[in-house]
């Protein structure tokens, strides 16, 4: 019987792995989930909304008045509304999971072919995913910057299938705003209020907010960041061989601002600080919190390599590319020195476990 | 010392389940479970499941034929259908062993020419295929993945491959599982349990809850947080991603497989069908957590080859809850045929994201996934 006591004890940890046994629960995570939650997240969504609506009422007020002001001002609008998105992009849980949002509204690069079959023919349904990649701001791009502004108003205009084409601008811009406002109200505390569902699950299992939190934090860093943005354009799935045309704007050039933009919504994820750049309780904290202020530093001086990597770079990143390509895959490995951290480093000491995995192999 | 280890043994054994609160386990004095899948009469196993090994590598075999058709390759529908019936004991030439056993007779019945079908169907496309038709809405033919591979689909977009062997999942080891080997006719009271034939050493309901844990595909090791060394196969292998995610998933089907097995030599028969409804259950909820684990995929997917391939195994897995048993089940076959309509329409080139999001939101409230729906 002696020798039975320890025995329980072992085969309870082992089997349950009860909160109790773990560091990361000294640490209370409910103000940095309401932080996140309120003050980045729904911030970030409200201005992703702002932005859409803004490029509706461009594009609104280029089909009544269709001159090539008001075909600029769409330009203009989708450039913005563009780089608003990448404020919300990497938050793909919950009400964006819902509705996929990262991926209806973004997945580049845009079948050019599919987009002009589609205005030739008069038939589409956004809705549908055999649409996936012929709708949202790729589809934008492609329709308003692969042209001259010249030529594209021509399009729009006087063209054959200029009408059908004004509908398909129309129409995705409809989608991109409709997707964003449902995405809004499902968080509004006012509406589906998923922020407090959001909050109140304060544990660190795959449910929680700090769970989920670290997951599409990775989830997104990895594929749709850094390899989506950068490592994909410079071939590092390609035997080194380039594919600038893979770049994410790749029309309107301004792919290195886009992933500015998204990188700096990944810090905010990891800092939880403000649109404004107000310092708020994020995962830093947490780190820090549980005694493990040194990875903490090590996760902030990367971050800081990257953004130094991503600044030496420019736009048209598809120049920089063929130019450059050295320097860009250097940024590449400093986004992969992040995700060790951010992946391995950082959820064993949070006890949260990753729980994405990449596509099947069958 | 040999009273002590045992009481420490039980004692522990209770605390687990009282501390983890797995699923309902009846625990009963007579009934100890074992730590892997193995039992033995006169020190000698008394375990037996080679027929249904060998179905399940037949159906392996018989999906490597079709993956043929899905690389470019035109496909024989008289070898494709003599592997379904087994013709000659090698699939007619076609199997690398021999085998009195088939997968087309213990197939549910009433679907049998589904399956035929869907075999006839992928050997005439994949002449098209072939000859490099490319598949579009309307038309079956070859498309290319995000892997850089192809995949052979009908005319609606539906692979052949995913059809065929995860439809097989279900309306084979599925249907044979929860309604013929976990019912009365194969484990209830008129079933031979007291005799033992001394050639075979297993009693007749011994051996069908066998031929039940044969079809599952699980290492006898097989547990929660599984590291064994032999790979589980078709509904383990799913059961083994999804066993971090629905915590202790694994464990639910072995502990009550492994459970049952017991109470079966300690002719303890309450606790012997509440582990049979435990597996009906844990299995329903396998094949829904897969469906929703593929609609998530397709929603996020954004190659159409990678979209209708994830497709085709979303409404496989949703089609084979279809085949859950009778007694013990959350949705009739006329409920499943419903939410498949809604979900796809018969043809998987026109789905939405939002017919997806309520097909999810279906299985995971009716599963009681709706935790973990999001990340499976």
């Amino acid at each position: 019987m002696r020798f039975s006591l320890p025995f329980f004890g072992i085969l309870f940890l082992v089997s349950c792995q009860k909160e109790g046994s773990n560091p990361a629960n000294s640490f209370d995570r409910g103000p940095m989930i309401e932080n996140m939650g309120s003050s980045v997240i729904l911030p970030s969504y409200e201005a992703a909304l702002k932005a859409s609506s803004d490029l509706r009422e461009a594009v609104v007020q280029f089909i009544t008045q269709s001159n090539i002001t008001n075909l600029e001002a769409v330009r203009t609008a989708q450039a913005l509304a563009y780089a608003e998105f990448q404020k919300v992009s990497p938050y793909e849980f919950g009400p964006a999971q819902s509705v996929a949002l990262r991926g209806s509204l973004n997945t580049y690069p845009s079948d050019t072919a599919k987009v002009e079959n589609a205005i030739a023919t008069n038939v589409w349904d956004l809705e549908q995913l055999q649409f996936g990649d012929a709708r949202g701001f790729p589809a934008l791009d492609a329709l308003l910057f692969a042209n001259s502004l010249q030529e594209t108003f021509i399009q729009f205009t006087s063209a054959p299938n200029a009408e059908n084409r004004k509908r398909f601008l129309d129409d995705v811009s409809k989608h991109i705003h409709q997707k964003l406002e449902t995405v809004y109200l499902q968080w509004s505390p006012g509406n589906g209020d998923y922020l407090a569902t959001f909050t109140n699950n304060k544990g660190t299992d795959v449910g929680s907010g700090t769970g989920m939190l670290v997951n599409t934090l990775n989830q997104h860093f990895e594929r749709f960041l850094r390899d989506g943005k950068i490592g994909i354009p410079v071939g590092v799935r390609s035997l080194g061989i380039p594919l600038p045309e893979k770049c994410e704007g790749y029309f309107q050039g301004m792919s290195l601002s886009l992933a500015k933009e998204n990188m700096r919504a990944i810090e905010r994820m990891y800092n939880g600080n403000s649109l404004d750049n107000f310092n708020g309780i994020g995962l830093d904290n947490h780190l820090v919190g549980i005694g493990a202020a040194d990875l903490d530093n090590r996760i902030k001086t990367q971050i800081d390599n990257v953004f130094l990597g991503l600044e030496s770079l420019s736009d048209p990143l598809s120049e920089n590319i063929i130019g450059n390509q050295t320097q860009v895959e250097s940024v590449y490995s400093e986004m992969q020195k992040l995700v060790i951290l951010f992946k391995v480093d950082m959820p064993s000491r949070l006890g949260v476990l990753i729980t994405y995995q990449d596509n099947d192999g069958d | 010392m040999r009273n002590t280890f045992a009481l420490s043994f039980s004692i522990s054994a209770l605390l687990f389940t009282a501390a983890c609160e797995k699923s309902e386990v009846v625990s009963n004095n007579s009934v100890v479970t074992p730590p892997t899948y193995s039992f033995e009469r006169n020190g000698q196993s008394s375990v037996s499941y080679s027929g249904q090994t060998d179905r399940i590598n037949q159906l392996e075999e018989l999906k490597a034929v079709l993956v043929k058709a899905d690389g470019g390759e035109s496909v024989s529908e008289s070898d494709l259908l003599a592997m379904f019936e087994n013709t000659n004991g090698d699939g007619g030439g076609n199997f690398s062993f021999t085998s009195t056993k088939q997968l087309k007779n213990k197939t549910f019945d009433l679907d049998q020419t589904y399956f035929e079908d869907i075999l006839k169907n992928a050997a005439a496309a994949s002449v098209e295929g072939n000859k490099g038709t490319q598949a579009a809405d309307g038309t079956a033919g070859l498309i290319t993945r995000s892997n850089s591979n192809t995949i052979l689909v009908d005319e609606n977009g539906f692979e052949f491959t995913q059809m065929f062997e995860k439809g097989l999942m279900g309306a084979t080891f599925y249907y044979q599982t929860v309604n013929v080997y976990l019912s009365d006719s194969k484990i209830g009271p008129t079933v031979n349990n007291s005799v033992v034939d001394p050639a075979k050493n297993f009693t007749d309901m011994e051996h069908h809850w066998d031929e039940a844990f044969g079809y599952f595909g699980a290492p006898v090791d097989f547990d929660s947080d599984y590291r064994g060394l032999e790979s589980p196969r078709f509904w383990a292998k799913y059961c083994n991603s999804y066993d971090s995610k629905i915590t202790g998933l694994n464990a639910d089907f072995m502990d009550a497989f492994k459970t049952g097995r017991a109470a079966i030599i300690a002719n303890e028969h309450d606790v012997k069908f509440a582990n049979a409804a435990d597996i009906q259950d844990a299995y329903e909820v396998l094949a829904a957590a897969c469906a929703i684990h593929y609609a998530n995929q397709a929603k996020s997917s954004t190659n159409q080859g990678d979209i209708l391939h994830v497709l085709s195994e979303c409404y496989a897995f949703t089609r084979a809850l279809r085949y859950s048993n009778p007694d013990n089940r959350e949705l009739t076959p006329a409920e499943v045929e419903t939410l498949l309509t809604s979900a796809f329409g018969g043809n998987l080139w026109t789905v939405t994201t939002s017919q997806l999001d309520d097909l999810i939101n279906t299985l995971s409230t009716t599963y009681n996934l709706e935790s973990v729906k999001d990340i499976l």
